[in-house]
């Protein structure tokens, strides 16, 4: 579904991602971990058409993306979900969502989809009026990825998203991230939190200093000394 | 609730000019209605998509400019020359606002960066004699006339201009609103509480920003079209900085969150240094204290007193 050839990708003079290659097939879950700075953000942005790289390939569903801007590749279907809970802190829960509809080419029927996301996160629902920057860090967890679905993607980029939460938090969202996938949609993970992500994902590439190091099915991975040292911390 | 105050308001102005019955009030209230216009035009920048602009005195000083000299030198129809002088400010704010959002300048840079623009436009203005009249000023005898079944009524006398400026700042605010209920008015908010996000939603972030500029000057230069032939007079003081604050006064006052705040403001600030029977000076020094007191006491500005507490847009 996404293929990632060669990357290459400066701030200025520091290259940050190197020669960069990346494979998510349909279906798939995949995570991609790594300390602090080593590119997982950038790699996303760059996925999302928000940075550009200076050499490489982006191909999604066999179509290069490369020269798409981020609003042709929302409506395409690829979604990025950035780190840090990023929402519109005064707008209504409602309206984040409306929002994340914005780049469909059909958003003026965008209100229907709003009970999809909110089968899926009830509280969401409950809280359809409130300012959104009211709510607890998880909730806006949730409704960050819930503006992500209004975008009816086919694939999801999910930026550190338990990055602050509390492990019960981190559980349900381990449990978000399987619905999406039963319902078909495609997920690439950036995560400093390895065990959970190892523990959601089909197959993972583990990113240091812009370079992947190591990658495999996500099982063989957690049980790899290099991982279980590095990044379980055993 | 809150959606018929301005419905409200317009049939009180409607029905005003019954009870009004000295020609200075007229005139005070006329411009207090030009002035709101241009709060209002600028509040689509500032309030709604958070460019703090110091174009807009510009804008408004153009336009009433290129009017006044297009009626007066060239004899042209006044209606006739509206399209020329928004065409020019459109001109300028499409330049001006390309290169301050293309070098991504924001907050404080980019009200430094437009000030200086205006400022340029200001000094063409002050030293163009020729066209002009440089520093003095013009003065504007001419009369634009308006169609009517029992032919052609001239835009003169109190009563008229105030339905003049009344018209004015019901096109500004409506063109205003229909932008704001569309998907444009939710980019604009996007923008101002989080462009990063914005960007990643896929929203142009650039483009909105143009729009909302470009938009707002444009309606700033309506106003100017009628305002020198209100006054009968030009001057390159309407392009200063000192008018640029004015405005902003008249939005911090009146409330930046709202279409209808600035129309308070606009009105209130107008009518404020007739209201109060003092020097001049003393008048100013009121004047900022007023609307240092109003800062500081009501940050969402008098109509923000009356509104619920979170809005979408
Ligand atoms: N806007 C920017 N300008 C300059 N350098 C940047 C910028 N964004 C990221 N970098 C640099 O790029 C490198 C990779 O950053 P990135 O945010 O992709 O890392 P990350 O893997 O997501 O880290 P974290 O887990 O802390 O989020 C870092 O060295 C960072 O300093
Ligand atoms: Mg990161």
């Amino acid at each position: 579904m996404l293929e990632v050839a060669a990357l290459d990708v400066f701030y200025g003079k520091q290259q940050v991602l190197r020669g960069l290659n990346l494979r998510v097939g349909q279906g798939e879950v995949v995570a991609l971990i790594g300390p602090n700075a080593a590119g997982k953000s950038t790699t996303l942005r760059v996925l999302a058409g928000l940075k550009k790289p200076a050499t490489g390939n982006i191909a999604l569903a066999g179509r290069n993306i490369g020269a798409l801007s981020t609003a042709q590749r929302v409506a395409g279907g690829l979604v990025l979900v950035p780190e840090g809970r990023q929402i519109f802190a005064r707008f209504t829960v409602e309206d984040n969502l409306l929002m994340g509809a914005y780049a469909r080419r059909d958003r003026d029927s965008s209100r229907g989809d709003l009970e999809r996301v909110f089968a899926m996160f009830p509280r969401l629902r409950e809280r359809r009026e409130q300012r959104a920057g009211s709510m607890s860090g998880g909730e806006q967890q949730m409704l960050a990825i819930g503006r992500g679905l209004m975008a009816k993607p086919s694939l999801m980029l999910l930026d550190e998203p338990t990055l602050g939460l509390a492990p019960i938090i981190i559980d349900e969202l381990s449990n978000t991230i399987h619905n999406l996938a039963t319902n078909g949609i495609t997920i690439l993970l950036a995560e400093q939190n390895a065990a959970m992500a190892l523990s959601c994902a089909h197959r993972a590439y583990v990113l240091e200093s812009g370079r992947i190091v190591l990658d495999g099915e996500a099982a063989a991975l957690a049980n790899a000394p290099e991982v279980k040292q590095m990044y379980l911390g055993s | 609730m809150m959606r018929f105050v301005p419905l409200v308001a317009l049939a009180c102005a409607l029905a005003a000019p019954l009870f009004i019955r000295s020609d200075s009030t007229f005139a005070i209230v006329t411009f207090g209605l030009l002035l709101a216009s241009l709060a209002v035009s600028f509040n689509l920048i500032f309030g709604f998509t958070g460019q703090l602009s110091f174009f807009h005195a510009a804008s408004f000083g153009v336009a009433a400019y290129i009017t006044a000299i297009l009626v007066s030198d060239y004899r042209w129809n006044f209606w006739l020359a509206i399209g020329p002088a928004l065409a020019t400010v459109a001109m300028l704010a499409l330049v001006v606002g390309a290169i301050c959002f293309r070098f991504k300048l924001r907050e404080f840079y980019f009200a430094v960066v437009t000030m200086a623009f205006s400022e340029m436009i200001r000094l063409v203005v002050v030293n163009w004699n020729s066209v002009t009249n440089g520093t003095l000023g013009m003065t504007v005898t001419a009369q634009p006339t308006l169609w009517s079944p029992s032919g052609p009524v001239a835009l003169s006398g109190a009563r008229v201009w105030y339905y003049v400026a009344l018209a004015v700042l019901v096109v500004t605010y409506v063109v205003c609103q229909r932008v704001l209920a569309s998907w444009i008015g939710r980019c604009f908010a996007a923008i101002r509480l989080n462009e990063q996000l914005g960007e990643t939603l896929g929203v142009n972030v650039f483009l909105y920003k143009l729009l909302s500029f470009v938009i707002g000057s444009v309606l700033a230069g309506l106003v100017g079209c009628f305002y020198g032939f209100y006054t009968g007079f030009i001057e390159p003081q309407y392009l200063s900085i000192t008018q640029s604050l004015d405005i902003i006064s008249m939005v911090l006052l009146g409330g930046v969150s709202s279409l209808f705040g600035p129309v308070i403001g606009g009105l209130v600030l107008t009518a404020l240094p007739h209201v109060i029977d003092l020097t001049a000076e003393l008048r100013i020094i009121l004047y900022g204290a007023i609307l240092i007191f109003v800062i500081l006491v009501m940050p969402r500005g008098i109509f923000g007193l009356f509104e619920r507490p979170h809005h979408a847009v």
